[in-house]
């Protein structure tokens, strides 16, 4: 059995959505609001980012969209048995791997979207509740606290995403201002 | 969880599906629709054409497939080197 630890996650969306989301744990029914906003990467699901500064990264990039935006927090279980992680290489190999034969059992086509394929290995391996990410943003340009050389480094241009796919991984909902 | 427990746990899930599971993921995922991603992230749903949807729909059952096993589990963790493996965003 894996470890098992709660750590705070934030979402953001519409101020209507964020307010409906609210009002389900106010009611006590805890509702998963997916989205395709994100799915390109992990397919359905609610995404989260691991702090404030990521999500009001997110809210400014909605916002040159057009969109307004509010932010929730949570509480997100992390139980590393039902966790897919992209993060970890070796994972990230045998999906690669074995992707092939879920494309073929399915009949789908193995030239897919990242999203679409975790979207497919789920349906099929229902243990998994949460994927794991890092995001690279290459057009965001480097914080000049880091360095910006060849060598290995720090950097703002990734940032970790879960992908939430069961409700009951979250505990209660809070507005963030 | 660890990469040999998803590998494990996926072929054994795979294994176990019968047609009607099949069908039901299918449908479910959308076989004939896929995401996109635009240049600052956000994800479009884009449906495919109708040439691609019969294409692929030809061989959209196959029956006794054969069972899916590890293959070689000393090849599990080997530094595959996925340099060029990044998220688009």
């Amino acid at each position: 059995m894996g470890f098992e630890y709660y750590m705070p996650a934030y979402h953001v969306n519409s101020p209507e959505t964020i307010q409906k989301i609210l009002d389900s744990f106010t009611n006590g029914v805890g509702e998963l609001y997916t989205t395709i906003e994100d799915g390109y990467w992990a397919g359905n699901g609610m995404y989260f980012w691991d702090n404030t500064g990521n999500a009001d990264y997110w809210v400014r990039q909605r916002k040159h969209k057009g969109l307004s935006s509010k932010v929730m927090g949570t509480s997100l279980l992390i139980d590393e048995d039902s966790i897919l992680d992209l993060t970890n290489e070796n994972v990230l190999n045998s999906f690669e791997r074995l992707w092939p034969m879920v494309a073929e059992k399915l009949g789908v086509d193995q030239e897919c979207s990242p999203g679409k394929k975790v979207n497919s290995i789920c349906e099929v391996f229902e243990k998994i509740k949460i994927v794991k990410l890092c995001g690279y943003y290459p057009k965001k340009k480097e914080h000049p606290f880091f360095d910006n050389s060849s060598t290995p480094q720090m950097t703002i241009k990734a940032r970790i995403i879960f992908c939430v796919k069961d409700i009951d991984r979250l505990s209660g909902a809070t507005n963030i201002e | 969880m660890e990469a040999i427990e998803f590998e494990k746990g996926l072929l054994d899930a795979l294994n176990k599906l019968d047609d009607n599971d099949v069908k039901r993921i299918r449908e479910k995922i959308g076989v004939n629709s896929d995401y996109e991603i635009d240049e600052d992230g956000f994800t479009h749903l884009v449906v495919k054409s109708k040439s691609f949807v019969e294409a692929n729909d030809v061989d959209m059952y196959k029956e006794s497939a054969p069972e899916i096993k590890l293959e070689n589990k000393n090849n599990l963790v080997d530094a595959v080197e996925n340099n060029d493996y990044q998220l688009a965003a």
